[in-house]
């Protein structure tokens, strides 16, 4: 009987350590991670007998750029270079919801996807012919058209590709969501790295630390070019932005800062804002304004969150436990659109 | 006594837990039932659920499954397991793995590699034809010797990859080629690239390339339309020495044969923007309740009403014979150009996707089933057109 008791609570002692017992529900209003764990999305190119391919990527999501020689914005999606007709797939079996031939330099398609019970869309700009109707029901190995635009002269042969959490047939109104998490088991992209300004927030329980990478990438350019400086800004409550400096691990592109050293209490919410910043003289990387924030802002923002004039997205974290952290999750809207001025892809 | 009671326990509880493992070990199952007695379609092969996450698909007479060792293929009128042979080959300085398939009598049947950025363009007795944009280029593989060779100069008209990359920007970027293609007799070797030359500098602008695979030597091919318009993913062989092209110009798609023995090009039509779908000499895109197909051999067109607006997957062509995909509802069409009538097979399968897999050697046409969750192929049927006539 001893013997039972014994089996049965080692048992029990599995299954609690397997299931995430000591999970603790977080006030908060959006979560990618829900949505990125399970789905694997595959390369919208292929090659003559459908393997994945590789296309270099011009521009980040979420990378800082000028647009039009002036404007610093954030690309809200992700560049591909493509010669004008290269066949475009579906990167994940799901229904076509949008087909937009309006404007024929902006012809896009958006495809729905059930993640689990989520739903996410890739999205897919700057086709030529397009070979799909709303209804259609498509896996990866489907062609939905070839990329354009018709003309070179404006935006350049390339596909703008990304992942939103909403369709439209109105463009502007779409909330781009980050990329990287559906390609990170993925052997394109450099992991799914080239594909987001920012990405792989994680905690390591073990060392205390929170990790965030990124690096900018610049156009038609395999150089990937390291940050100069990743800053975290944090708040409790509604105050001010605090600041620190995160250290870049090695010579990777990942930086790393240890939460135990703030000193919180247990069950302290706190807030934060990465900042990833590259040196000014980069081209295209934004001109006077060479960073953005993780997550991300439309319009690149002031360096100091504390100026800004509009609500912003950042990570809320919960400490437990002298500083043990459970779970980090994006608070806040996906993107703040209060500075949208053009749209722009 | 306790602990013979317990170990008793145990034991049951391991041999049932065996039994469970040996069931779902059970690969693939043959079926040659159909879904019911009035079914047009007949179950020819299914892949039972035992596998995790396996994808599979299957192509005309060939049936390949991901992830492990089985590739049926169609012998007999049976799909029969083939052997496959992994073969590691050295490429600049990495090592590939070409998966090739056999049939019982030792032919190639095909080649296959899982690797990114790498492609099987054709495979011909003990030679494949594998493209590489790791390193940009195409190499021919001697199966036996396990050798690469490279096809492709490392230079065009005198300068290097390397020069005409520093040419590249965000609105123009170097192709060394793209959507190589052989033709039939394993001849010729064709492929759309923007390496190019003005007044003596290297220049990026769009055109065909076309090597012969005998001597080794390539030319850029002189062609009377704007060779920056020509479009990079319509190149297509209709016989051995004729290709099919298509050119853009803003709103307007020009499309051309182009004979290689008399330089001669032929504009074959003109069309907005238009996904067009091409297949052995068979060129086919829908109109608002129309598909028009061209013969390319003959230049020929027909127009066949559809009962609705369609969206096609991928024709499959067999003789007179042209089949696809609905996407709009999952049925199967199959159009016959000699009668101009047009078949449609609704979709009887529930919770899955359909797709048309191309004729197998008996003229049957073949059609994979798809889990709509997984996406992974479950179950393998070909089409009774008779019952179909019966049906009607």
């Amino acid at each position: 009987m001893r013997l039972i008791s014994m089996l049965l609570s080692i048992i029990l002692t599995v299954l609690a350590l397997n299931t995430n017992v000591f999970a603790i529900t977080i006030d908060y209003t959006e979560s990618y991670t829900s949505i990125n764990a399970s789905a694997n999305f595959k390369s919208p190119f292929r090659t003559s007998s459908g393997n994945e391919q590789n296309k270099t990527v011009n521009e980040k999501f979420s990378q800082m750029r000028l647009w039009r020689g002036s404007q610093a914005d954030t690309h809200e999606g992700v560049d591909f270079t493509a010669s004008k007709g290269t066949n475009i797939y579906a990167v994940y079996q799901g229904v076509v919801k949008v087909v937009n031939t309006s404007n024929s330099d902006l012809k896009f398609v958006i495809i729905e996807h059930a993640i689990g019970s989520t739903y996410v869309y890739s999205v897919y700009v700057h086709l030529y012919t397009i070979s799909v109707s709303v209804g259609d029901i498509v896996t990866e190995n489907s062609i939905i058209g070839t990329s354009g635009p018709p003309d070179n002269d404006v935006y350049g042969y390339h596909l703008h590709f990304g992942i939103t959490s909403n369709y439209s047939n109105t463009y502007s109104n779409l909330i781009w969501i980050p990329t990287y998490d559906f390609y990170k088991n993925s052997a394109c992209f450099n992991n799914g790295r080239d594909l987001d300004y920012m990405y792989g927030f994680r905690y390591d329980g073990i060392n205390k630390k929170v990790y965030l990478s990124g690096y900018f990438k610049g156009d038609s350019s395999e150089t990937r070019e390291a940050f100069n400086q990743m800053l975290m800004y944090y708040r409790v409550g509604s105050g001010n932005w605090q600041l620190v400096t995160m250290q870049r691990v090695g010579t990777s592109y990942e930086y790393s800062y240890d939460l135990s050293s703030l000193g919180f209490p247990a069950n302290t919410i706190v807030q934060a804002i990465f900042v990833g910043t590259v040196t000014s003289t980069i081209d295209n990387a934004g001109g006077g304004f060479h960073w953005q924030y993780y997550p991300a802002k439309y319009k690149v923002p002031p360096l100091n969150p504390n100026s800004l004039s509009s609500s912003t997205s950042y990570v809320s974290m919960r400490i437990l436990n002298s500083a043990i952290i459970n779970s980090l999750l994006l608070h806040g809207e996906s993107l703040d659109t209060n500075n949208y001025y053009e749209i722009i892809v | 006594m306790k602990y013979k009671k317990i170990m008793c326990f145990l034991a049951v509880v391991l041999l049932a837990y065996s039994m469970l493992l040996l069931t779902s070990c059970n690969k693939h199952e043959k079926l040659s039932d159909a879904l019911s007695n009035d079914s047009i379609y007949a179950l020819i092969y299914e892949v039972q659920n035992s596998y995790d996450n396996i994808s599979a698909y299957s192509d005309e007479d060939n049936l390949y499954i991901n992830g492990d060792d089985l590739i049926g293929y169609v012998y007999e009128n049976e799909f029969t397991t083939a052997v496959r042979n992994s073969s590691s080959i050295s490429i600049n300085n990495e090592k590939i793995t070409v998966d090739l398939f056999y049939d019982v009598n030792d032919n190639l049947l095909t080649a296959r590699t899982d690797e990114v950025n790498l492609g099987i363009l054709s495979t011909n007795n003990d030679t494949v034809i594998l493209e590489d944009y790791n390193s940009n280029q195409i190499y021919k593989i001697d199966i036996y010797k396990k050798v690469a060779e490279p096809l492709l100069p490392t230079t065009a008209f005198g300068f290097s990859y390397d020069e005409y990359s520093s040419l590249s920007d965000k609105y123009n970027t170097i192709f060394w080629f793209e959507n190589p293609t052989v033709n039939k007799s394993f001849t010729k070797l064709a492929y759309w690239s923007n390496k190019s030359i003005i007044n003596g500098n290297p220049y990026l602008e769009g055109g065909i390339w076309v090597m012969d695979l005998m001597s080794g030597t390539e030319y850029k091919l002189n062609l009377p339309v704007n060779s920056a318009n020509i479009m990079s993913n319509q190149i297509n062989w209709i016989d051995d020495e004729t290709l099919l092209f298509v050119t853009h110009e803003e709103e307007q798609m020009s499309f051309y044969k182009h004979n290689l023995v008399n330089n001669n090009t032929e504009k074959i039509t003109a069309l907005p923007p238009t996904f067009v779908h091409i297949a052995d000499n068979i060129m086919l895109y829908s109109e608002k309740d129309t598909i028009v197909i061209w013969n390319l051999t003959t230049l020929q067109n027909q127009r066949i009403p559809t009962p609705s607006t369609i969206s096609i997957e991928r024709i499959y062509r067999n003789n007179n014979k042209i089949a696809f995909t609905n996407r709009q509802d999952n049925s199967t069409i199959i159009v016959d150009t000699s009668s101009g009538k047009l078949d449609v097979y609704d979709s009887e399968f529930d919770n899955a996707i359909s797709r048309v897999g191309g004729w197998n050697s008996n003229g049957e046409l073949i059609l994979n089933v798809f889990d709509v969750e997984s996406a992974n192929i479950k179950e393998i049927y070909k089409i009774n057109e008779v019952k179909k006539n019966e049906i009607d």
